[in-house]
């Protein structure tokens, strides 16, 4: 019995936010490899430094605008469901590893975390929580 | 809360495919509602009515409410 997975004839505002979140991502990329090679020849200081670090912070936001575009457009609420609750996982789970870690690091435990984890999590979080929604919702083809 | 949105789906031989095409939702979201893992809001609701020509109570029932009312009702008619 063959199933038919969520991504398979998804709606244009999925298709949207698919295309801007690689757009976003390589954007990112790029961004960090262009900033970590001028940091390496140049290494900045003063307000520089600072114009530097708040670079990546605009892919982020941009990352999260799309998803806010995304949640407009979507016509189908229970998909923008699935996305909320996706998105309120993933930050639950980001929260309570950086808490988690601060406590540990407060009570003389341990060091601070390497940087960009907290990003990285919040993702992968994302990632496998809508990973096993679509799962969960797959729904039969001759249904 | 329940509904019989599957058998009148059926009565009609729409597939899912069909209703979600109509409703402009996407078949996840007809099956997640047709399955009970999912309550419509009142707008999609009156919309998947309107489908069927028939009213929200008609395919939606909430249980809980049907019998929260029928023990008011009793309890009416007890005094």
């Amino acid at each position: 019995m063959r199933h038919r997975f969520p991504w398979e004839g998804s709606s244009a505002a999925a298709q949207m936010l698919a295309v801007a979140m690689v757009l976003n991502m390589a954007a990112f990329g790029l961004m960090m490899w262009g900033i970590a090679s001028f940091a390496e020849r140049h290494a900045p200081h003063g307000a520089m430094l600072y114009v530097l670090a708040a670079l990546p912070t605009f892919a982020i936001c941009s990352m999260l605008f799309a998803v806010a575009v995304y949640l407009h457009r979507e016509r189908d609420e229970f998909q923008r469901m699935v996305m909320v609750r996706s998105l309120l996982i993933a930050i639950a789970g980001t929260l309570g590893v950086s808490w988690y870690v601060s406590m540990v690091r407060g009570l003389g435990g341990a060091k601070m975390l390497p940087p960009f984890v907290e990003f990285a999590v919040f993702w992968v979080l994302f990632g496998v929580v809508q990973m096993v929604q679509v799962y969960a919702n797959r729904v039969r083809l001759d249904a | 809360m329940l509904n019989n949105l599957k058998l009148a789906r059926a009565n009609k031989e729409w597939s899912q495919a069909e209703m979600a095409e109509m409703l402009e939702i996407s078949r996840q979201s007809v099956h997640a509602i047709e399955t009970g893992k999912y309550d419509p809001s009142l707008p999609l609701a009156m919309r998947i009515a309107r489908l069927f020509g028939r009213r929200v109570e008609d395919i939606f029932k909430d249980v809980a409410t049907e019998r929260e009312l029928e023990l008011k009702r009793q309890y009416a008619q007890a005094k």
